[in-house]
């Protein structure tokens, strides 16, 4: 009986906050973060969050997003003077967007992603983009009192559907940029006048963690099939019998390493690419579908062939083709590996594209 | 201890069970900056030194238990000397055991909260599970295995589809030795869970297709292991696998599924104590066990205080940065498993045969003796 009216009495000494336990916070008071915007400035970081309209607890829900911004020494210390910024307790653990301005880009993103890798509330989940010509804290107040949490949520459901550019998540960037030294990030930008919604612009391809430049229209569209991801887009083709409208639902690239003497020479890339006719006045004949099928082949070469004169160029193979290439070739990506980079850049691209018509 | 408390089957649950913690903990860091891609390939070829070690462990338990073997194969001066030896590591194993587990719990709280309170609470449960009933706590095992089997393959599902197979290949032959060296690390890694064949002797049929239950079970947890490797390093790659200090959690920390949950670390974060229970669970148990067996005349009834106490308090004061810290670090730790699950086993195996044909030699001579002195009366 003593037995057990001490555990009570032990117990009820933990429920005065006599404990190691964390100390519990109600989820109305605190500000939950959903899209987190990084810039650099002068010297010192800047963060900017926003909670989302319905983010800051089930009492305060329909408010106005809370955005909130802060600069530090460094990107912990940003996050930690935003706590001061606010009447409620400021949580990262829901962030899933995480914006970055194109000045860090420039500078580097390496801190920012080691810290989604680290920190205990982030993760490498949240999805990244990178903000074309402006900073990211400018994105972030771009969405007024409904948030961007909304429209990036959309770019990325698309993006994942296929009908935008590929969205992309921290730990997957991080990841390209440790293994293959260069990686792709999806751009935005915001819109102009009163329409300062969010809008694609490529991607930002990024190498020893800052950003090299960007890829857009074609050259975007031509990372994609490298990618073996069909873009989102409808070709317009003027054929002799008339106009058609052909969107492309699947595309597979598989490189191979052309070697000479044990020594990487060619880049051999074979794109098989599948089309539907989405417009078109009546069934094609013979001739007019190889018509079709050149004029398509033509066209995505001359795109393939933009796109990865432009990687070349950065020496950056951001996609990953030469480990794809030598997948079952130790021996050579053993010779070829460290300094593939430069390899990447020199090799002859010998590019077959095979388009195939539906109808 | 009763005998003949547990299955075959509750004491392998157990063995995975307790082994999957330390195997989060330690294979990563141990693995990675040696073999690197080739981490996942160094885990499923420990498998025949894991199936060896379990056979020789098995060979030494025999019908009596490991402990029991030993005092009467050797004699009770080098019998209690190797008792000792594996009693000592096993305190240090479970030291190490409390104190990973309540800096995961203090981890998971963003270090909002005191090491001493889940050290001390840790080491109440552990001392409560110790203290009790072995096949209670072998059901509970069962359990422990399924909710951790569970947890883990939904996180290891839902990241399978992202996992790229060039983060995993090619693999050269000439990364041979680092392979062999990194499979020699994993086997020390599955070797925390050596002191479940102290407990065989509370198995109650150790005869019936044991072969066959340790190769299925062995080579299955083992390739289990292998693949969760190569999932991990399919989705994070070698080097931001590398320096992460949990892969595992990290991963779970970026699955979810749209529209049902998002966020599912702390959840297997909490799970994973089930995997410090089980192994610190089996390191008491097993120490009764040889505790039993080195000092018959004594009460096994304090046995649980002294290991949870120590460790607890060695935990608790255990500074970083001191010698014992370096001494309780992955390698040694690895390395220790592998002397005493593999190496020390097969020497003793040899030992105890030898033993056993001297003494049949001596009783055929007595008998041939007796024989003689009959024919020549």
């Amino acid at each position: 009986m003593r037995g057990i009216l001490a555990v009570i009495l032990a117990g009820s000494l933990l429920l005065t906050g006599c404990s190691g336990l964390p100390t519990s916070r109600e989820m109305g008071d605190m500000a939950l973060l959903r899209t987190m915007g990084v810039d650099s400035a002068s010297g010192a970081v800047e963060v900017t969050g926003s909670t989302g309209p319905r983010a800051r607890g089930l009492q305060a829900e329909g408010e106005p997003a809370l955005v909130l911004s802060a600069q530090g020494e460094s990107l912990s210390a940003a996050c930690l003077a935003m706590q001061g910024l606010s009447d409620n307790y400021v949580f990262f653990g829901y962030v899933d967007q995480l914006l970055l301005g194109e000045g860090l880009a420039k500078s580097g993103v390496m801190p920012v992603l080691d810290y989604f890798a680290r920190d205990t509330e982030l993760g490498l989940g949240a999805q990244l983009w990178l903000v074309k010509d402006s900073t990211a804290g400018n994105a972030v107040e771009s969405g007024g009192e409904e948030g961007i949490e909304g429209r990036l949520a959309t770019l990325q459901t698309d993006g994942k559907l296929g009908v935008a550019a590929i969205s992309r998540t921290v730990g997957e960037v991080y990841t390209d940029l440790m293994e293959l030294g260069s990686a792709f990030v999806p751009a935005v930008v915001c819109g102009e006048g009163d329409d300062t919604s969010l809008m694609e612009a490529g991607y930002g391809v990024l190498k020893d963690g800052s950003l090299l430049g960007y890829l857009e229209g074609e050259d975007a569209r031509g990372l994609e099939i490298l990618k073996s991801r069909a873009p989102a887009e409808v070709l317009t083709l003027e054929l002799r019998e008339g106009q058609v409208s052909a969107g492309v639902i699947s595309a597979s690239t598989v490189p191979t390493i052309l070697l000479r003497e044990e020594e990487p020479v060619g880049l051999e890339l074979k794109c098989l690419v599948e089309v539907e006719l989405t417009e078109y006045s009546r069934p094609l004949s013979k001739e007019t579908r190889e018509e079709c099928t050149a004029f398509l082949e033509e066209k995505l070469l001359r795109r393939l062939e933009s796109t990865l004169d432009r990687l070349q160029g950065w020496k950056a193979d951001c996609v990953g083709l030469g480990i794809q290439a030598a997948l079952f070739r130790p021996e050579m990506w053993n010779r070829a590996e460290d300094t593939w980079a430069d390899w990447f850049s020199r090799l002859e691209p010998e590019i077959h594209v095979k388009v195939t018509v539906h109808e | 201890m009763k005998r003949g408390e547990i299955s075959r089957t509750q004491l392998t649950a157990l063995f995975w069970a307790g082994v999957l913690a330390p195997a989060g903990e330690l294979l990563p860091g141990l693995l990675l900056p040696l073999t690197e891609k080739g981490s996942w390939l160094s885990v499923a070829l420990a498998a025949p030194l894991v199936l060896a070690g379990g056979w020789l462990m098995g060979r030494l338990a025999g019908t009596k238990g490991v402990a029991r073997n030993l005092m009467e194969k050797l004699g009770p001066i080098v019998g209690r000397g190797i008792i000792l030896l594996y009693m000592v590591w096993a305190q240090v194993l479970l030291t190490w055991n409390l104190r990973a587990s309540a800096r995961r719990l203090l981890a998971s709280g963003d270090r909002d909260g005191s090491l001493w309170f889940f050290l001390l609470a840790l080491a109440g449960v552990l001392l409560w599970i110790g203290r009790g009933n072995l096949g209670a706590f072998a059901r509970a095992g069962q359990f422990f295995l399924a909710a951790l089997l569970a947890a883990a393959l939904v996180v290891l599902a839902l990241s399978v589809i992202q996992a790229r197979p060039e983060r995993l290949l090619p693999i050269s032959w000439r990364e041979g030795p680092e392979l062999a060296r990194g499979a020699l690390d994993a086997a020390g890694v599955v070797g925390w869970g050596l002191f479940a064949a102290f407990l065989l002797e509370e198995v109650q049929d150790r005869t019936e297709k044991k072969g066959w239950h340790w190769v299925f079970w062995g080579l299955g947890g083992i390739l289990l292991l292998a693949t969760a490797q190569a999932i991990i390093l399919g989705n994070l790659g070698a080097g931001l696998a590398a320096k992460l200090e949990n892969p595992f959690f990290a991963l779970a920390k970026s699955v979810g599924v749209e529209g049902a949950f998002q966020r599912v670390e702390s959840i297997i974060s909490s799970l994973w104590i089930f995997s410090d229970l089980a192994m610190g669970g089996v390191l008491i148990f097993a120490m009764r066990s040889m505790a039993a067996a080195a000092l018959p005349q004594k009460s096994e009834v304090w046995i649980p205080w002294i290991c949870v106490g120590f460790a607890a308090g060695a935990s608790l004061f255990l500074s970083p940065g001191t010698a014992l810290e370096a001494l309780m670090s992955g390698e040694t730790i690895s390395r220790g498993n592998v002397i005493l699950g593999l190496v020390l086993p097969g020497v003793l195996c040899l030992l105890v045969k030898g033993t056993d044909s001297a003494k049949g030699r001596s009783i055929s001579c007595e008998k041939k003796g007796g024989q003689g002195a009959d024919i020549g009366g």
